[in-house]
């Protein structure tokens, strides 16, 4: 039965392949269709077929495990249980005939034709190597391609558009737009909107006391160097920040770390208001707080970092001062991999007080505005370069 | 009064910032969007241009058809040495060009040769890449340095492609280009800075 409907499977017989006229394959006959997965299946119905004719004293050995109780064979033996004499199953046995290979293509038989193998090699001659298919290329082919003309085109893989949740409060995070072609977002809160920006410079000293620069892949160990940590807020509100970090950075080489000024203030990010009212200067430092002309004027006349005190303040942004004192990095840590990198943790809070507007129907008034006061707190590692060798500085 | 220092770049009354020693062929069919930044050895050819179909003689309202070959959009930034063309095919034994487009707030990096059929808005072009014939990229994408795209590729958006031949390496996060200043974000401070002493 099985076998049956394996060749119902194919249609009955097997395949014309005018349909796929269009592929460059081998011509096929009209029988048998060369199309592998009709290959595979003829030779699975013919072998189930051998199988189930073969085997049907052992229930073990015939497909589908002895379970098939409809084949004729395993019928005849379990009716003879009843029925029969003692030596029916003996005499079965010494009759079984063993079980044979198909012996024509309807049975899924492909001689190998001697003859393509030459031809084969002749057109790798000819073409040469270029012309062959590489293992990663036939290894996304459905059929046996040796060559780059028997290459087809493989199937992409389309890209779905991915909403993302909050995993603990299930707010949505991210919701792209339903509409196919466009690329754009529904709903995307991100990080950095909520979240002052972290920069850092290093903080030269200035040319008169003769040190030297500050190079941010020889950082010199077991001095002092100090550096310029930007924050620049992105919300609407004034926003209380207090930074913090462990004295000594975590793991080796452990190097000591100080910011002077934990606890600043900064200012609300509100472009248009100064835009109108034509503050050059002010409007410069928001927009571009790294590149500010006013921090590099004349050296900054002389500040010193001073403990608890802000560096510099700009609109919507705050400097302060971080002093870095690198450890010694041994040989066996900088060989590891960045060992001599130089990342400090920061903890950084935020405090802010946020306006709430709410509407009331009943008495009240409309639109009555309320502070709230809202926290938030992260921890963020910020990279400054690599130590450099001991010996190279005196 | 003394004439004006001649700058490095002219700037146009649209505000698209041409760098003197730039090569521009076939300048009638390019169209810059409006604040480009096109930078030194920068060599764009719009003389590879399909030519106009014939105008209709019995058409009385037909007037001069502008034909453009390579339109870029606003505030994108082309980087030194790269080539911008417009990719050809054989078509029926002919060859037709096919116009170049490229998109807003697109980075394109130096030493790049463009030959792509379209660029979407919101690309980052990494240097010394190569972006074959016909190959469309859409909005979004990151494209690595030294990658090859082979020709008629299709970039989806918001993918990172890289390598040679090109492949799809990842997706960009979901929150690139958002800000100014980032790969894919915001041009307008970068034109802002050129030509700026």
């Amino acid at each position: 039965m099985r076998s049956d409907m394996g060749k119902l499977k194919i249609g009955g017989k097997s395949r014309a392949v005018s349909t796929k006229s269009s592929d460059a394959e081998s011509p096929s006959d009209t029988i048998p269709d060369d199309e592998p997965d009709s290959v595979f299946a003829t030779l699975r119905s013919f072998y189930n077929s051998q199988l189930s004719s073969s085997n049907s004293t052992d229930p073990l050995l015939t497909p589908s495990g002895g379970f098939n109780y409809s084949s004729p064979s395993s019928l005849a033996r379990i009716m003879s249980l009843y029925t029969g004499r003692g030596g029916y199953g003996k005499k079965d046995q010494a009759r079984t005939t063993p079980m044979r290979e198909s012996a024509d293509p309807s049975e899924g038989l492909r001689v190998l034709d001697t003859s393509s193998d030459t031809e084969a090699i002749e057109r790798m001659r000819n073409q040469g190597w270029i012309s062959t298919a590489s293992i990663a290329q036939q290894a996304e082919q459905k059929h046996p391609s040796r060559f780059v003309d028997d290459l087809r085109p493989t199937q992409v893989l389309l890209r779905t558009k991915r909403s993302k949740r909050c995993r603990i409060c299930r707010h949505i995070l991210v919701k792209p737009e339903a509409k196919v072609q466009s690329t754009r977002f529904r709903i995307r809160l991100v990080a950095l909107n909520y979240i002052p920006t972290i920069s850092l410079k290093p903080l030269q000293p200035a040319p008169s006391t003769q040190l030297p620069l500050i190079d941010l892949n020889a950082l010199p160990p077991l001095r002092a160097s100090q550096f310029l940590l930007t924050l620049k807020n992105p919300l609407f509100d004034p926003v209380k920040i207090t930074l913090a970090t462990p004295s000594h950075t975590p793991g080796r080489p452990s190097h000591k770390v100080t910011i002077l000024c934990p606890q600043f203030d900064i200012g609300p990010h509100m472009d248009q208001w100064d835009e109108a009212l034509g503050d050059p200067k002010s409007r410069r430092s928001s927009k571009m707080f790294n590149l500010s002309k006013v921090e590099y004027a004349g050296g900054d006349g002389g500040k010193i970092a001073e403990a608890g005190k802000v560096w510099e303040k700009g609109r919507n942004w705050t400097t302060v001062v971080v002093e870095v004192v690198c450890a010694d990095v041994t040989e066996s840590e900088e060989t590891a991999e960045d060992g001599d990198v130089l990342e400090i943790p920061v903890f950084v809070r935020m405090d802010w007080e946020a306006e709430v507007e709410r509407e009331e129907d009943a008495g009240g008034g409309k639109g009555e505005e309320r502070k709230e006061k809202r926290e938030l707190a992260y921890w963020a590692v910020v990279g400054i370069g690599k130590v450099g060798r001991l010996d190279g500085f005196v | 009064m003394p004439p004006k220092p001649k700058g490095d770049y002219i700037e146009t009354d649209t505000g698209n910032k041409v760098a003197r020693r730039s090569q521009l062929y076939g300048t009638q069919n390019i169209i810059l969007g409006g604040r480009t930044t096109i930078q030194p050895e920068v060599c764009i050819r719009g003389d590879l241009v399909r030519p106009p179909p014939p105008k209709d003689p019995k058409d009385p309202k037909a007037g001069p058809q502008a034909n453009t070959s390579v339109m870029v959009g606003r505030y994108t930034f082309v980087a030194t040495g790269s080539i911008l063309r417009p990719p050809h095919r054989l078509n029926k034994g002919a060859m037709s060009y096919h116009p170049l487009k490229i998109g807003d707030h697109t980075f394109i990096g130096e030493g790049c040769i463009i030959e792509a059929a379209s660029i979407g808005d919101h690309v980052y072009i990494g240097k010394g890449t190569v972006i074959g014939k016909m190959v469309i990229i859409k909005d979004w994408v990151k494209v690595l340095e030294g990658s090859v795209l082979a020709a008629g590729t299709v970039v989806p958006s918001g993918s990172i492609v890289g390598g040679r031949p090109a492949r799809v390496v990842g997706e960009v996060g979901d929150g690139w280009g958002m800000h100014e200043g980032m790969e894919g974000g915001d041009m307008r401070e970068l034109w802002r800075s050129v030509g700026q002493v």
